[in-house]
């Protein structure tokens, strides 16, 4: 099977004490991941990316819909032993060191013995906790959790890492860091699904996106193909053009002395203010076009803030 | 540093304070009537399910309680809870051995002897192989209440249950004595010379040494009281007193002449008709009540 | 990697949470808190022993073998009762039934943690008790006999804190787990003290059913044999392992059952 997760039409609904105040949080989400893509599942806070990636790991229950991972159902427990999943904020037991945590949690996961002996120490290493897993746990910084849940999540090798929020409460080295082991985790073959609200971040290394909005995938597919790669407007800053008018069709974000910073929308008067400028005798000190980012993507789908 | 100092010695000063206040309270209850202070236990049933399983542990604590405090009740409370009280505990637990060996004390001591009895009965039917109960029963009706029938009643259930123990047969042998039925006592004091006689132990030694003085006396006793209703009957017979103490054995009135176990002969006086011993008895003075 | 049903992963998991729970047990405060004041107690009971005349052994055993049940009992709740709540709390449980690990293997290892936290427990207690004991000269080796028993009725009264810890907060598990206690240990009072006041044959026939369906602790110590001499009948020890087995699966079922499709938000 080619696809690593698919979901299809999964709705959850939670009830509140004695069915007054029921919220459906998840309303029809429908997505597909690849297998061997890094996939960025987006969205605002409380549209319910943490619910599905619940439902994903059986910690919830759908009331309808299918959820296939690497091809097994859902309710087919064993599936989860070819999965690996990091919880947002992940808290775990402070008394053990980050060794025992990671021979507990491959103990759960049925890795046996020896095979976990030798695999623990690469781990520790390529998350970089070298010399600190003897430490308690409760001794790590936020940083240092979040790696070793990155680590106890890869214990069994799985062909699919889930990660809510990796990179969340992440100084910048951290959040580098984690963006290079997902990356790592790509060239292994792995099938890496995380969520985020940090667009920068997924930007950076997502092959595809699904954008998450209420509790419905609004946007789904590969970031190249959402990303128009038109070029959505220059940014152009001229120098000693005072008495310059510019031609209809820019506008004047700054002016700073002789210095102004026009806006331009469109190539035929992005060329216009060039050969105007050049006649007033004004140099050209920079021209920088704009491509539509992640954000304005996202930003569109929300009502009331799109631009 | 100084704040901590100051705080604790402040707390020093509460503390006395607190507990001379403690005292005076103490002091205030101590003044209320003594029917005040609690004495009630509730019943068995229900302490028996409050205890949650662990009923010995609820005894002892009822029984540690009971043993500080019933000295000091009014004659009224006792009166009335006592019993209950010993009642209550072995209830909790019916082999509490020391339960019934308190309570009967405590009872003795206000002269309850159907309650003793009472609770003694209810001992030795819990507990089918004790003899130390029925013993102790026997002791209060045999040296306080003196009622000799009661104490042989007890004396025989706690020899059927220990067989062979030479105390036992002391006792019932003395209670026999006491009674006035010398022929079973004196079986009893032969049965214990003759099953000691032969040891070499101190207990040995002194139930012998008792047995043997028991027996003297005894014998002189059966003698006396035989040779006297003798007399009685001739005289009732005859219409005189007899002549002498042979006349009767010729008249046939005795079948043979004793003599007392010394080997002396008894003394008849003529003239009133008393029949006496010239030896003296073994038991003499206030050892000689029976 | 886990392949379904394999057996030895199966046990390997449970023996995995379950001396992550020992470590988690053994680290609380409430634990020692609760072992020390039993120790005092039993320590205590020489005293007791000294006030009632004539009888310190058998006082000193009542009260050494009362302070190890009840004692352990508490530990068994307060423990007991934070077993799965905390695990939902702190969220750690996420990373358990994520990976494939089935939820009644999770819920029989955190049984088994806290039965062998409860064994240590009670070894311990009943160290102490015989120390004193031999003090005062009335050690009998019928005492071992006795923690045995009072761990039978540990393993139902946890079996019951586990199966309120799944489904509702500490607070309200514990008042239930407590009056499970208390209904187990008094329910002899339905034939002995309401059934003489019912007067018709089926009103009867329903106090004595229902006190049969209800768990009658106090049929599993032996604590007042022990301190009367009193020998065990013939046959109990297997029926009251027996007994003790069918309510623990009852409840490991039950508990199962609420457990298997709760959502864990």
């Amino acid at each position: 099977m080619d696809e690593a997760l698919r979901l299809k039409a999964v709705d959850k609904t939670f009830r509140g004490h004695l069915s007054i105040g029921s919220h459906q949080v998840l309303r029809g989400v429908t997505l597909t991941v690849p297998r061997g893509v890094i996939y960025g599942f987006l969205g605002p806070n409380g549209a319910g990316k943490t619910t599905t990636l619940k439902v994903i790991t059986g910690l919830l229950f759908a009331d309808a819909g299918e959820i296939s991972i690497l091809g097994q159902s859902v309710e087919d427990r064993s599936v989860r032993g070819r999965i690996g999943f990091l919880p947002e904020s992940p808290y775990f037991y402070d008394y053990l060191s980050g060794y025992e945590l990671l021979i507990f949690m491959g103990r759960l996961q049925g890795v046996p013995a020896a095979r976990l002996a030798a695999r623990i120490p690469g781990l520790i290493k390529a998350v970089g906790l070298e010399g600190k897993d003897r430490l308690q746990l409760r001794k790590y910084s936020k940083g240092m959790l979040q790696r070793i849940g990155l680590a106890q999540a890869l214990l069994n090798d799985p062909d699919l890492v889930i990660l809510d929020e990796p990179m969340s409460g992440l100084d910048p080295i951290g959040r580098r860091e984690v963006r290079d082991l997902i990356l790592a985790m790509k060239d292994q073959g792995k099938t890496v699904f995380f969520s985020s609200h940090i667009l920068a971040d997924a930007e950076m290394i997502c092959d595809q996106v699904a954008i998450l909005v209420k509790g419905k995938v609004v946007q789904e597919g590969p970031l190249e193909s959402l990303l128009s790669s038109e070029v959505q407007f220059w940014d152009v800053t001229v120098r000693g053009a005072a008495g310059m008018v510019p031609p209809p069709g820019c506008s004047v974000l700054t002016r700073l002395g002789t210095q102004l910073l026009i806006r331009v929308d469109r190539e035929e008067t992005l060329q216009d203010l060039l050969d105007r400028s050049r006649a007033e005798g004004a140099s050209i000190r920079a021209v920088v076009p704009h491509k539509s980012s992640l954000e304005d993507l996202f930003l569109s789908h929300i009502p009331g803030e799109g631009r | 540093m100084w704040k901590t100092l100051a705080g604790i010695c402040l707390i020093a000063v509460l503390m006395v304070g607190s507990a001379s206040l403690h005292q005076d309270l103490v002091a205030l209850h101590n003044t209320y009537p003594s029917e005040f202070r609690s004495y009630y236990v509730p019943s068995s049933a229900y302490l028996s399910v409050l205890s949650l399983g662990q009923q010995n542990f609820w005894a002892d604590l009822v029984f540690i309680w009971s043993i500080q405090y019933f000295d000091r009740y009014a004659q009224s409370v006792r009166d009335t809870y006592l019993f209950h009280t010993y009642d209550v505990i072995t209830d909790l637990n019916p082999h509490f051995y020391e339960a019934y060996i308190f309570g009967d004390l405590f009872l003795s001591l206000d002269k309850r002897w159907d309650l003793i009895y009472k609770l003694a009965d209810k001992g030795l039917e819990k507990n089918p192989k004790n003899w130390l109960i029925a013993w102790d029963a026997g002791t209060y009706a045999f040296f306080q209440q003196k009622d000799y029938a009661v104490a042989l009643k007890y004396f025989h259930i706690a020899e059927e249950r220990n067989p062979g123990d030479p105390r036992l047969k002391d006792f019932l042998a003395n209670a026999y004595k006491y009674r006035g039925d010398y022929e079973r006592s004196l079986l009893y004091w032969e049965n214990l010379k003759a099953t000691n006689e032969k040891s070499d132990t101190e207990q040995a030694h002194f139930f012998t040494f008792a047995a043997e003085k028991n027996i003297f006396d005894l014998t002189i006793k059966i003698d006396l009281r035989d040779l006297n209703a003798a007399v009685q009957a001739y005289q009732k017979a005859r219409g005189t007193l007899p002549p002498t103490l042979p006349a009767l054995v010729t008249a046939g009135f005795l079948k043979a002449l004793p003599v007392d176990p010394a080997g002396k002969p008894y003394l008849y006086d003529h003239a009133t008709g008393e029949v006496s011993c010239q030896t003296p008895f073994k038991f003499r003075g206030k050892y000689a009540q029976w | 990697m886990a392949s379904r049903g394999d057996r030895s992963t199966v046990v390997h998991q449970i023996t995995a949470l379950a001396s992550n729970t020992f470590k988690e047990a053994t680290r609380s405060r409430v634990f020692y808190i609760l072992l020390a004041f039993a120790v005092a107690l039993l320590l205590f009971s020489s005293a007791m022993g000294f006030m009632a005349v004539g009888s310190i052994r058998r006082v000193v055993l009542d009260m050494g073998l009362s302070t190890v049940s009840y004692f352990s009992a508490m530990t068994a709740i307060f423990v007991g009762v934070g077993l799965i709540y905390r695990e939902i709390e702190h969220k750690t449980i996420y990373n358990i039934l994520s990976k494939p690990v089935s939820r009644t293997v999770f819920l029989a290892g955190r049984y088994a943690g806290l039965m062998a936290v409860l064994l240590v427990n009670l070894a311990a207690m009943t160290a102490v008790l015989s120390l004193v004991l031999a003090f005062f000269g009335g050690f009998t080796p019928r005492v071992f006999a006795a923690a045995g028993y009072i761990y039978l009725e540990l393993l139902i009264l946890t079996a019951v804190a586990l199966f309120f810890s799944s489904v509702t907060s500490p607070v309200v598990s514990a008042l239930c787990t407590a009056a499970f206690y208390i209904i187990g240990h008094t329910s002899s009072a339905l034939p002995d003290l309401l059934v003489p006041y019912l007067t018709s044959t089926w009103e009867r026939r329903l106090a004595v059913g229902i006190y049969h369906i209800l768990p009658d602790l106090n049929l599993l110590s032996i604590n007042n044999l022990v301190s009367n001499n009193i020998p065990t009948a013939h046959g109990f020890a297997i029926r009251a392992v027996l007994y003790t087995v069918l309510t623990v699966a009852i409840l490991m079922l039950a508990s199962a059952l609420c457990f298997k499709r709760r959502d864990l938000v």
